[in-house]
């Protein structure tokens, strides 16, 4: 595993030092056939000719080499990559128009994900999130007295809409937004105030009712 | 892979047979001379040629590839030094994981030519 790592950076790092090694290993080769070619009695300009035919295409054993080394891939792709950015340097309109184009789609994808990934992907902030069923209609004050007492399969919490409200008494008059809800609503999500408490049973009932609970951002 | 079996008649290359060799053939063969000593490319092919009294002939187009695999592998390893005629040379020495897949390849290869010996001399 490490020779091949180091014969690997090696090939990567200095590949001419690698192919001048091939190169002599190659005419090494070559220069003791033709010896051989001479001392078996041919004349050098022969042996020559039938040393090159033996050998056949250099150019070829050489990239079968390269091959065998295992690190064409490599090769390859850096020299693709160079290529590209050739290219790309070449034609700055064709470029700019590129970069642009790849630049807002990945932004727009970006800034749409970011929404749907909070709206939809990621799970409510209560405990037992897929227990929770939300029914939207509007329905009479009752009708939560109603359900409950009919629904044994399920606790039932009711919550009116949203309503805009004054707050008045700290200096400058401020603009709430504030809802109505049922006594259970926050046990029932299984929520914890971080300061005082929720509504107790029956905080819910006409004239028993002079509670809220305050938002985070309004206490700060 | 491809070796070249060459028969000599009255001197003259009368023709030359080209075989394909059973995958891994080859580097049995370069693993089993260099286990002997070390050796350069050239060297192993004249070796091979003379041991085999002439009938693997190893082309370079096949050597050199199969020498870079090898090395690859870790199983043999190179360093230039000084030929017996005063040229550099690249000198491939066997290592101990090249040791032990010569011995591991060399008994498959006997068990795999036995059995087909058996299969071919059935009557």
């Amino acid at each position: 595993m490490l020779s091949d790592l180091l014969y690997r950076l090696k090939v990567l790092f200095r590949p001419n030092a690698v192919e001048g090694e091939l190169d002599d290993e190659l005419r090494f080769h070559m220069n003791c056939l033709l010896e051989k070619l001479i001392q078996s009695g041919l004349d050098p300009v022969e042996a020559e000719r039938r040393a090159r035919m033996h050998f056949g295409g250099l150019a070829q054993v050489k990239e079968e080499c390269r091959e065998a080394r295992g690190v064409n891939f490599v090769e390859t792709a850096i020299q693709d990559l160079r290529y590209g950015l050739r290219i790309l340097a070449k034609n700055p309109g064709f470029t700019a128009m590129a970069v642009l184009t790849l630049a807002l789609g990945i932004g727009a994808n970006g800034a749409i994900f970011s929404v749907v990934n909070g709206v939809l992907f990621q799970p409510l902030p209560f405990p037992q999130p897929g227990r929770l069923v939300s029914i939207t209609d509007s329905y009479p004050q009752g009708a939560v007295v109603a359900m409950r007492a009919n629904l044994h399969s399920m606790e039932v919490a009711g919550f009116s809409d949203g309503q805009e409200l004054n707050l008045t008494g700290f200096g400058d008059a401020v603009r709430l937004y504030g809802s109505a809800v049922s006594a259970n609503l926050f046990s029932l999500i299984g929520v914890q105030p971080d300061l005082g408490r929720t509504f107790l049973p029956g905080e819910d009932q006409p004239g028993n009712d002079q509670v809220l609970v305050l938002s985070h951002s309004l206490w700060m | 892979m491809l070796l070249s079996r060459s028969v000599e008649a009255k001197g003259v290359n009368a023709m030359d047979v080209r075989i394909d060799l059973p995958q891994g053939t080859l580097d049995l063969l370069i693993l089993k001379t260099l286990a002997l000593e070390r050796q350069h490319g050239w060297a192993i092919s004249e070796r091979i040629q003379q041991i085999s009294s002439n009938v693997l002939q190893i082309q370079q187009g096949s050597l050199y590839p199969a020498l870079h695999r090898l090395e690859r592998r870790g199983w043999i390893k190179s360093n230039w030094d000084i030929s017996e005629n005063n040229r550099r040379a690249k000198y491939y020495v066997l290592t101990r994981a090249g040791r032990k897949q010569l011995e591991a390849a060399a008994g498959d290869w006997r068990k795999l030519s036995s059995a087909v010996a058996q299969v071919l001399d059935m009557v």
